[in-house]
This record gives structure tokens, C-alpha cells and sequence, in this order.
């Protein structure tokens, strides 16, 4: 009796100390986050009030809500946000994990606090973040959204009017996007097997020379490296002008052709090696078929999505990136080629055999893209 | 040794108080309260209501039953969230081309409320056009346009009431919107008049009519008979929020703080009042003075975060009177006059102004020079504005 007097007593100094003094206000909740790579941990707070009046907590309709009475309605509170704030990641729909309720004295008065962990199948960029809890009882009420990330912190109110929040962590964050575009970059050259075979089908014969139709003599370093500054200057270039061409929307070509035509330019650039056709000039073919390789680049960045706000830095940091991947391509595998170019084994065998399998791979490509089916599930 | 265990007991207090106060936490005991919940009566009636509208979604009678019902107990508790749930209730109904005339002026109500005026505007408009015989269409007309310093919209909504509403009400209307046209002494004398001879009158509509009386009273400086007024209008209703906010002004006019205390002491639930019991506090140097700035400062912050705008003058008030943010005050200030300019709002515009450092940085809008309506303080004002 004693306990539950004091308890009543510091409950009641509380709420003329810290709430009492407070007006009436329009109902609000908040959802506080941040963001770690496929995470985004916090919680989400619920006036005690708004809960009583639109689902009823109060279960012995006695007019006192104690904590026990409230933590037996942990599932309740945990389908509510399970039913009405959605995080989805493209089309998928990021997993909402819920911790215990917990108690939170805010300014408005007490909160339900309830932890929450929202895991998205990849690394977080951009969400489409959907909150409609209320509304249907109460169109005034709002839902302040809070989540940091980086150092940076974005803020959004949901309002009946207003349910749906896309959210880009890079939004308020320049530098950071950046950054993130640069490794975009780099991991869209390493990933894409496509561009990689291409830009190795061009290097293979960058040691050689070719006369009378055969590849056989060796190139001192110098001409070597002229040939591949060449080669990927070209590349560089020519993807460069389309990749920003097709962001901004100033080209715009269906997928389908585009993937179409990279896997033939891979079977023509492998296939040259094999019977030169072109060997003067490979620049220029180089060039040709990197306006098309920079479309594909396009497709990749528009699924990414560019920040609002800094799309020319993140389209430079993009270019950056993706010239640093071919720059690591070009430094591992020039020296093998220079150093292999010595043997007549490689001259006579290796170049056309390895030539001979990515052309193989390049045509099962091209047969996938332009039937739209699958043959290799691996790649 | 009385007072040294009280203070201890209020140090133990203050100390568990702001513990609470810091961040989410489990409860030592499955018995601690965490809410004493109030229930209304109509809440209760209410919730019967919309399980029968539930059944018979169509019936109108009940869905303004119920309306009506939310609407008073907001106005009557100023809580702002039984016109959320008005709103929302009605919303689906409004799809509706064919909802009875009453239903419609509910809605263009619960607009007007949140400050939606030109949404509440065109709903009235239409049921004007349609020679609409309810008086609230013109009479909520007559108080926006009033509101936005538009004086011949606002009369001629006044003169739609005659034959449409009581005598007092048109009347209050009339005076009201004349007393700011160069007519002050006649509108006071009449709607004087017209008070005394309405003694059978609805009690809101009396107290309407002398909250206006007072008001012009207040600006042609005669500070007693509008106390008188006051008073009279209280005696009808001592928990009228808007005649206990006039009055209480009128009370910090004079400097009577202890009044306004004591008047206030049992309305920090709403936000207009607890801010003149907050000027009065701080002003007479009371310790709770701390507690309600940060109560009002925290409503204020919430309300800025949820995109409001409808007591911005309020909020302006507070960072001149209380928080001596001049800056800051004459920032809000103006961006309430945007799209508030009755007398109370020009008013306090201009005294923030005076006090403004930067003012000939950031001049007044050019219409506060328009701002004619006779008032002994707007006058005093605007002549030593024009002299700087």
C-alpha cells in the first residue's frame, strides 16, 4: 500500500512537473531511426492517449491504465506497426522487427515506446517508406519521421494528405554521394562480366603487332601502353557521353537493344582477335561500341536512382568509378598479357582459344537478350 | 524542520521527474500507473453512435449526431483532436454530391478551424450561391474574410444574417466589422443598445456580443467599462477560452499579474491561456514560470514540426514577451500577418517592431501603413513608427 502510494505520489509530481502543464495538442506519433548499411534500428513512439482512444488499451475499462495492463498489449501494438508502416526496398519489402514496449515521457505527455529493427535486402539507399496508421480515426494526426544516417539526419512529417516518404540517405549529403557513386562505379565495371570481356577482348593483342593477318611479334612497353591508353581513352569516352546523355533523359533506348548490342560487341571485338578485320583502329571500334557500353551503364545508374540535389557530382563520381574499375582491370591483367606475349604459345594458342570462349560466352548472351530467355543461370 | 523535509521531498521529486522525463524506460512495477484516462460523457455517447452509424452508414441524422457532438467537446476542452476525428469520420462522406446542407456546413467548419480558409471559403460560397437559410454560412464568411482585413466582405456577410439569424447576432456581426471602419463609437453605442434589449438571447450569442463590446471598449481606451464587459461575459460562462484570453490581456495591459494567475491557474491545458499565465508568472518572477515556457516552447517546437500555422501569433507573442527574441518574434510575426490581420494581430506586429533593432533593414509591410481602424494604442504606434 505504502509502494503504490509513493508510486502514485511520484506519478503525480511527474505529471505536474514534467506534463500537466501541458495543452491539449493535435496527435502526433514519431519514429526515430538510423541507418547502418542493410539496417535501420530505433523506435517508434505512440501517445498512450491516441492508443486508448482508437484501439482501447484499457482493457479493464476502469479508466487507469498501469504497466501491466499496457505490456499485455504488446501484440496488439506490434501488429499495428506491422500493419501500417512499411519499408520497401524496389519491390521488396524490408522485414520490420519489434522489440518489447517500453514507456516514454515526451512533452505531449506518456509514449509507447516500441523498439523497432527494419532489415532491407540490400544496402540502404533509397526506401519508399509507408506510414497510415490513424488516419482513418484521426485526419489531423501526424507522424514525424526522423531517420540519420552519415552524419545527417532527414526529417519528414506524414500527414493524412501525405503517407508515403522516398527516402535517399545521399540527399543531404554531397560529398557522401560522391563518394557512394565512385564505388558505385567501381563495383558496377567489376560486377559486369560483359564490360570486363570486352575491355580484356581489346587488351589480349595489345602487345602484338599483326602482320599479313597473324599476331606474332612482340611490342616494345611504350607502343604497348600507347595501344591501351588508347583503347581505354576510347572506352572512356564514348560511355561517358552516353551514360550522361541517357541519365538526363536526352537518349533513351530499350534495354533489350542495349544489352542486345554489348554482347555482339564483345563477340566482335573477341572475334577480331581470332580474324583481325580491324586491328589500325581498334580505337575506333572501341569508341563506337563504348557509346553503347555507357547506355548499359545508364540502366544500371537510373536503377540505383541519382540524389536529388547532387546529380552531376554523383554522375561524375559514377564516370570516376567506373574509370578506377577499368584502371584496376587494365593494371592487373596488362602486365600478364605483356609478360605472356613473349611465348609463341600465347600468340598462337592462348589468344585464340581465350578469345574463342569469351566469344562463345558473348554469343549465348546475345542469344539471351534478344530471345529474352535463359540459358546460363551462373552469369 | 517542517520545510526542510518538504524541500527534500521536492528535491527526491524533481530528480525522479526528470528521469522520467529523459528517455524510453521499463516501469519498476507491473502496477505503476501510466494514465488516468478521462472519458467524456458524449465520448461515450459518441462511441454508441458510430457503432449504429456502422450499421447504417447512411444515416445522416446520426452522422451530424455525432459531429456536432466531437465539435463541441473540442471547442469546450480545446482538444484539437476531436476535430481530427470529425475530419476523419466525414472525409469519406464528402465524396458524396447529395450530403444534407448541415453536414456540409460541418465540414466547412472543421476547414475553417484548421485555418483551411480558402477551402472553407468555397464550400460556403457554393451554399450562398444556392440562397443557403443557415446563418453559419455567412457569419463563418463574415469571420474569415474579417480575419484577412477584407471589411466589405466582411459586412456584407454581416447584412446576409438579417432575417436569417437574431438581431444580437447580426447586430455584433455589423459592429464588429464597422468599429474597424471609422465607425467605432456607433457600433459600440449600437451593439450596446441591442445587448441591453436582447435579455431572452442565447447565451453564446451574449457572450459573443460582449466579448466584441469589451473588445471596442479596449481600443477607445476605456479599459474599466470593457473590464466591466468582461466580467458580464464570464458570469455567463467562466470557461469561455476566448473571453478568458481578452480578459486576461486586458489584465497584463494593466499589470496585474497575480489577477491573471489566479483567473488562468486551471487552464495550462490550453495553449493560449497558459501563455498569458506564462507572461504573468514570469513577469511577477514565479519559479513555475520555468515549467510552463518550456511546456509552451515544446508545443510550439511540435507544432512548428507538424507544418502549423494557425497560432502563429501566439507564438510570436511568446518569443517578444517571454523568451526577449525580437528577431525571432518579428520573423513570426510577419508570416502570421500573411494571412492574419485582424487589430490584435497588426497590433502586435507593430510593438514587436518598434522594439526590433534591424527594423530599417526589414521594414513593415506596406498594408500595416493601410491599417486605419481606430484603436488608441495602433494609433499611438503608427505615429511613432512614422517618426523613427
Amino acid at each position: 500500500m505504502t509502494l503504490k502510494l509513493l508510486q502514485g505520489t511520484v506519478f503525480f509530481m511527474t505529471m505536474v512537473f514534467c506534463g500537466l502543464c501541458q495543452a491539449h495538442q493535435s496527435s502526433h506519433s514519431q519514429i526515430s531511426l538510423k541507418q547502418s548499411g542493410k539496417v535501420m534500428s530505433g523506435g517508434w513512439h505512440i501517445s498512450v492517449d491516441d492508443l486508448e482512444r482508437s484501439v482501447g488499451v484499457d482493457t479493464n475499462g476502469d479508466s487507469i491504465l498501469s504497466w501491466g495492463e499496457l505490456m499485455q498489449q504488446q501484440s496488439l501494438i506490434e501488429s499495428l506497426a506491422k500493419t501500417h508502416i512499411k519499408v520497401i526496398q524496389g519491390q521488396t519489402l524490408c522485414e520490420l522487427g519489434t522489440g518489447n514496449v517500453m514507456l516514454d515521457k515526451l512533452a505531449a505527455g506518456f509514449y509507447v515506446y516500441l523498439p523497432l529493427e527494419i532489415h532491407c535486402p540490400k544496402i540502404i539507399r533509397k526506401l519508399n517508406i509507408k506510414y497510415d496508421f490513424l488516419f482513418s480515426f484521426d485526419a489531423q494526426h501526424k507522424m514525424i519521421l526522423n531517420i540519420e544516417s552519415n552524419d545527417s539526419s532527414q526529417n519528414t512529417v506524414f500527414s493524412n494528405n501525405s503517407r508515403v516518404f522516398e527516402y535517399d540517405s545521399l540527399i543531404n549529403n554531397k560529398f557522401q554521394a560522391f563518394l557512394e557513386f565512385i564505388w558505385q562505379g567501381v563495383w558496377h565495371i567489376w560486377i559486369g562480366l560483359d564490360h570486363i570481356l570486352f575491355l580484356l577482348s581489346l587488351l589480349l593483342p595489345a602487345a602484338l603487332i599483326l602482320r599479313q593477318g597473324v599476331w606474332y611479334e612482340k611490342q616494345t612497353i611504350k607502343i604497348t601502353l600507347i595501344n591501351t591508353t588508347k583503347i581505354v581513352t576510347a572506352f572512356t569516352l564514348a560511355h561517358s557521353i552516353t551514360l550522361a546523355l541517357s541519365v538526363f533523359d536526352l537518349v533513351s533506348i530499350s534495354s533489350r537493344i542495349v544489352e542486345s548490342v554489348i554482347a555482339a560487341s564483345v563477340i566482335v571485338a573477341s572475334l577480331n582477335n581470332i580474324k583481325p578485320i580491324i586491328h589500325r583502329r581498334l580505337w575506333l571500334l572501341t569508341f563506337v561500341f563504348g557509346l553503347i557500353h555507357g547506355l548499359g551503364f545508364a540502366s544500371v545508374l537510373n536503377d540505383v536512382g541519382l540524389p536529388a540535389g547532387s546529380e552531376g557530382l554523383a554522375l561524375l563520381g559514377f564516370n570516376i568509378g567506373v574509370e578506377l574499375g577499368q584502371l584496376a582491370i587494365v593494371a592487373v591483367t596488362l602486365p600478364i598479357i605483356y609478360w605472356l606475349s613473349h611465348s609463341n604459345f600465347y600468340r598462337t594458342r592462348l589468344l585464340q582459344t581465350g578469345s574463342l570462349s569469351i566469344a562463345a560466352l558473348a554469343i549465348v548472351w546475345f542469344v539471351e537478350r534478344v530471345a529474352q530467355v535463359e540459358i546460363l543461370s551462373w552469369v | 524542520m517542517n520545510w526542510i523535509k518538504q524541500w527534500v521531498l521536492l528535491m527526491l521529486v524533481l530528480l525522479l521527474t526528470d528521469y522520467a522525463c529523459a528517455n524510453p524506460y521499463v516501469p519498476v512495477s507491473e502496477d505503476e500507473i501510466v494514465s488516468v484516462f478521462y472519458t467524456p460523457e458524449e465520448l461515450k455517447t459518441i462511441n454508441k453512435l458510430r457503432k449504429k452509424l456502422e450499421i447504417t452508414p447512411g444515416d445522416y441524422e446520426i452522422l451530424n449526431r455525432i459531429i456536432v457532438l466531437y465539435l463541441t467537446l473540442g471547442r469546450e476542452k480545446s482538444d484539437p483532436r476531436y476535430f481530427g476525428y470529425a475530419e476523419a469520420l466525414l472525409e469519406p462522406y464528402m465524396k458524396n454530391g447529395n450530403l444534407p446542407e448541415t453536414t456540409v456546413i460541418h465540414w466547412a467548419d472543421i476547414l475553417q478551424h484548421r485555418h483551411s480558409f480558402d477551402e472553407a471559403l468555397q464550400i460556403l460560397n457554393k451554399l450562398a450561391l444556392n440562397e443557403s437559410s443557415q446563418p453559419q454560412v455567412y457569419l463563418m464568411r463574415a469571420i474569415i474574410h474579417l480575419s484577412r482585413g477584407d471589411y466589405a466582405r466582411a459586412l456584407n456577410n454581416c447584412k446576409s444574417l438579417i432575417s436569417r439569424a437574431s438581431n444580437l447576432l447580426t447586430i455584433s456581426c455589423v459592429a464588429q466589422v464597422k468599429s474597424l471602419t471609422g465607425k467605432l463609437q456607433s457600433s459600440f453605442d449600437l451593439l450596446e443598445q441591442t445587448i441591453k434589449r436582447s435579455h431572452d438571447s442565447d447565451i453564446e450569442e451574449r457572450i459573443w456580443g460582449l466579448t466584441i463590446l469589451a473588445d471596442m471598449a479596449m481600443r477607445n481606451g476605456d479599459y474599466a467599462i470593457a473590464e466591466a464587459y468582461y466580467l458580464q461575459g464570464l458570469k455567463l460562462n467562466s470557461k469561455d477560452y476566448y473571453i478568458l484570453a481578452n480578459y486576461a490581456d486586458l489584465l497584463l495591459q494593466k499589470k496585474q499579474y497575480k489577477h491573471v494567475i489566479l483567473l488562468l491557474n486551471e487552464f495550462v491545458f490550453v495553449d493560449s491561456l497558459l501563455l498569458r499565465l506564462a507572461i504573468a508568472s514570469c513577469q511577477s518572477g514565479k519559479l513555475i514560470c520555468e515549467k510552463y515556457v518550456v511546456a509552451l516552447e515544446s508545443s510550439y517546437q511540435l507544432s512548428d514540426a507538424r507544418g502549423e500555422k494557425t497560432h502563429l501569433r501566439d507564438h510570436a507573442r511568446f518569443y517578444f514577451k517571454i523568451k526577449n527574441n525580437i528577431k525571432k518574434a518579428y520573423y513570426i510575426a510577419k508570416q502570421n500577418s500573411n494571412n492574419q490581420k485582424e487589430p490584435a494581430d497588426v497590433k502586435l506586429l507593430l510593438k514587436i517592431y518598434l522594439e526590433y533593432p534591424d527594423r530599417k533593414a526589414d521594414a513593415l509591410p506596406e498594408w500595416v501603413f493601410r491599417s486605419l481602424f481606430e484603436d488608441i494604442e495602433l494609433t499611438e504606434m503608427l505615429r511613432r513608427v512614422k517618426k523613427t
